[in-house]
């Protein structure tokens, strides 16, 4: 066991700190729209600079980092509080599972573009009827000559509205066990039958998108993998999902506490401020203690990663450390913020309140999307701790196929 | 190289340890001491001082095995697991190197071969194995002094672990030699504190071991009790206690044996975080074998009065809390002492 970095790790955490330091944006406009064209300005000088997705090699854009420098990249990233990429979804997820699974013509015509953030891509797998047992989902994809045609509901889909493509599981046979009649396509958002029409949030945004098929046309080009081989592949996608950035969301986590410390002592209460007041102190004490053992524990993670191992169902174990912590921390923090915390109208004070609010009410999302609490605390104990699967209701002789 | 990962050679200690353990420190030896006149069993102590783990990670030209707090933490964390009644912690983890830190060189190795036990006291009214100590390691207005057993009232306390118990001591603040400023020992009790912290994790996985085994062979309702779901997600939060726990104490004993800045951040984490969660993992391990689990003869209960008294030694959750935050807020050399007007115990 050895927690140092070495001479290069630090060199090279020093030349990230310094273009970040010289080239993030400090201050983008509130406005939703206007937020994001600012956001895909950004990345796209980021790629310009090569300094999206480091760790993919250099033909398709990236740097080809070292894991660990990638690591180092994402903490620098996210102490200079830099904006979240506006095609995280593309970098995040689809780009890794091209480079697993795609052809070489979809990794030429797509990556760099995803770097760019030149063409924005969403996640079309949820469904109405399909949400963890994501298997379940129903819209059909039908060979016709060199085209599939689509129809069916998509639903949950950030960034639907701002997306020019989607990576979508469509069922291509329905006759066909639940998780072997499923493929991984890619979608045009322009093409003639798309519709995505924005639902509006608990925050009051709308950050996701319902989106309807109706006879679209997709070129048979765009499948990725084999035809009905789907499942496997969104498989891959679901563990960069789950894996992806935990060092990094350590540290936003932990700026979200310094946050806290600096309201709190903004914050009057039984005649001294909130951080002087024991009882705030104490939690205080209990949510930074936290996040930093978790990020203890993300170290333990990539050290493994680093030396061989691979992100394993262990990664539920940190998706539920990170989001229930999150939740937990956001409801601590509005008891100690107290009324003032709930104010939303602008420049209410000394503190932010609406960051606050909008905080809380988005940290309910974390234990629901990529994959429930609920769902999670299934996959550590069937495939972690080998404890018997739960009686199914759907059918008797498929593997588990929960999200 | 970033590598949290053990090496070889503490594979090897660890394997080494939890084969000696499991024939020394059987369920046999634990209830024996338990139940016994003071909780010790002075045949392990003995043999374990023979193997050199009291002097484990003391330096090889002051007779140690010359290896470091990561070992300890990996020895401890075995001892953890099998519950191993008696004094070792104490002095392998305290005393001995705080007699080094002090200089006190021939004191220390008296005890590192196992002959003399010296109690650390940080609190005169619970001092932890002060009923099995030959002298006493006091500070006295910023000052060391080690005073014999002679010189030292010494009232025996037990406890609600029976295999770590204490006593209350006074003594005259003139007794004994002066060894030194203490702030050489400051480092000394984080080290400990994270060491304790694997023990503590060596309970949890026990803990979890035990009611995993248990879980997949009850039956009830015709079905094994670990397939019902509220019981899986039990088990998989148990987990997660463990392996942050884990995290949290070899992060700790890394830290401080490097001598990283966040070397004293660390203790305190760990400590906060793993205080809190070992009740919690050893108290389920009770509820989930039912009846069973809650009788005498089973052993689930003696890791939970053994998280229970962890917890509370060298500073508590919310002492360790509060001196998280203000190592994070304030000044260093400000925050060392501690916050909150919370004593350390
Ligand atoms: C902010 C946000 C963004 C999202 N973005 C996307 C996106 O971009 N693309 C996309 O495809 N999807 C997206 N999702 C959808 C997300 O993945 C699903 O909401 C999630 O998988 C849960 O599915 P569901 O909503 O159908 O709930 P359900 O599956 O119906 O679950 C309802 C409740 O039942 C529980 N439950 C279900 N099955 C079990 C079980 N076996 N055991 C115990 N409890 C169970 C769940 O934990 C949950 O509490 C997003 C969701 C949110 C909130």
């Amino acid at each position: 066991m050895d927690l140092s970095w070495t001479e290069e790790d630090k060199a090279f955490r020093a030349e990230v700190r310094k273009y970040l330091e010289a080239n993030a944006p400090k201050d983008l406009p509130e406005d939703e729209t206007a937020n994001f064209e600012a956001r895909r300005q950004w990345q796209k000088k980021l790629a310009e600079d090569g300094w999206v997705a480091i760790h993919w090699p250099e033909e398709f854009g990236g740097r080809g980092a070292s894991l660990l420098q990638t690591v180092i990249y994402n903490e620098e990233y996210t102490r200079a509080r830099a904006p979240l990429l506006v095609n995280s979804l593309g970098v995040g997820l689809l780009g890794p599972t091209l480079m697993a699974h795609g052809n070489d013509e979809q990794k030429q015509r797509y990556l760099k573009k995803v770097l760019s953030a030149e063409e924005i891509w969403c996640q079309g797998f949820s469904e109405p009827n399909a949400g963890s047992d994501l298997a379940a989902i129903q819209t059909r994809a039908e060979l016709d000559g060199d085209e599939y045609v689509l129809n069916g509901q998509k639903i949950w889909t950030s960034y639907g509205k701002y997306a020019d493509w989607m990576f979508a599981l469509v069922r291509t046979d329905p006759s066909a066990p639940k998780h072997q009649g499923i493929s991984y396509l890619l979608v045009d958002m322009h093409s003639p039958g798309v519709e995505a029409r924005p639902l509006k949030e608990i925050t009051g945004d709308s950050l996701f998108a319902e989106v309807f098929f109706s006879d679209v046309r997709v070129p048979k080009a765009n499948l990725v993998g084999e035809q009905n081989d789907g499942w496997r592949i969104a498989m891959t996608t679901l563990g960069f999902e789950r894996g992806a950035g935990g060092l990094a969301q350590s540290v936003r986590l932990r700026n979200s506490v310094l946050d806290l410390i600096g309201d709190a002592q903004q914050v009057r209460r039984n005649g001294w401020t909130a951080f002087d007041d024991p009882l705030s102190r104490n939690k205080i004490g209990k949510w930074l203690v936290e996040i930093e053992v978790y990020r203890y524990t993300t170290l333990r993670a990539i050290s493994a990663l680093v030396h061989g191992g691979s992100p394993g169902p262990e990664a539920s174990i940190n998706k539920i450390f990170w989001s229930e912590w999150h939740k937990s921390f956001t409801e601590d923090a509005m008891d100690i913020l107290g009324p003032l915390g709930r104010v939303t109208t602008d420049e209410s004070g000394n503190i932010d309140s609406q960051r606050w609010v909008r905080e809380y009410l988005f940290a309910r999302a974390g234990t629901i999307y990529a994959g429930t609490s609920e769902i999670q605390r299934n996959i550590i104990a069937e495939r972690v701790l080998g404890l018997p699967k739960e009686p199914r209701g759907d059918t008797k002789t498929e593997k588990a196929g929960e999200r | 190289m970033m590598d949290f990962r053990p090496n070889e050679d503490q594979i090897q200690l660890q394997k080494a340890a939890a084969d000696f353990l499991s024939k020394e420190s059987t369920k046999e030896v634990v209830f024996a001491a338990f139940d016994g006149q003071d909780g010790d069993s002075p045949e392990l102590y003995k043999k374990m001082a023979d193997l050199g783990w009291l002097a484990l990670a003391v330096p090889e030209d002051k007779g140690g095995l010359g290896m470091g707090l990561v070992e300890q933490a990996v020895l401890l964390e075995q001892l953890g697991y099998y519950a191993a009644p008696g004094a070792f912690f104490t002095n392998a983890c305290i005393s001995i190197p705080a007699l080094l830190a002090l200089g006190a060189n021939d004191e220390a190795s008296a005890v590192l071969d196992g002959g003399k036990k010296v109690a650390f006291v940080i609190d005169p009214e619970f001092v932890i194995d002060g009923h099995l100590a030959d002298s006493f390691l006091v500070t006295v207005n910023g000052r060391v002094r080690l005073i014999g057993g002679s010189d030292v009232e010494v009232k025996p306390l037990e406890t609600i672990d029976g295999t770590r118990r204490a006593a209350s001591v006074e003594f005259s603040e003139q007794a004994g030699e002066d060894l030194g400023d203490v702030h050489a020992v400051e480092s000394v009790v984080d080290a400990a504190t994270a060491i304790l912290c694997a023990e503590m994790v060596g309970g949890m996985q026990k803990s979890l071991d035990m009611v995993l085994d248990y879980v997949k062979v009850r039956t009830q309702f015709g079905r094994p009790i670990g397939s019902f779901q509220s019981i899986k997600h039990r088990l998989a939060d148990m987990l997660l206690k463990t392996e942050a726990s884990r995290s949290a104490a070899y992060y700790a004993a890394w830290a401080n044996q490097s001598g990283a800045d966040d070397a004293a951040l660390s203790a305190s984490v760990a400590k906060a975080y793993v205080s809190d969660a070992a009740p919690w993992v050893t108290g389920q391990s009770i509820q989930l074998h039912g009846g069973i689990g809650f009788t005498w003869e089973h052993e689930a209960h003696l890791y939970f009065k053994r998280a229970t008294m962890n917890a509370a030694l060298l500073g508590d959750v919310a002492f360790h809390r509060e001196r998280a935050l203000t190592l994070t807020t304030s000044d260093r050399s400000e925050a060392a002492s501690g916050g909150g007007g919370r004593s350390r115990g």
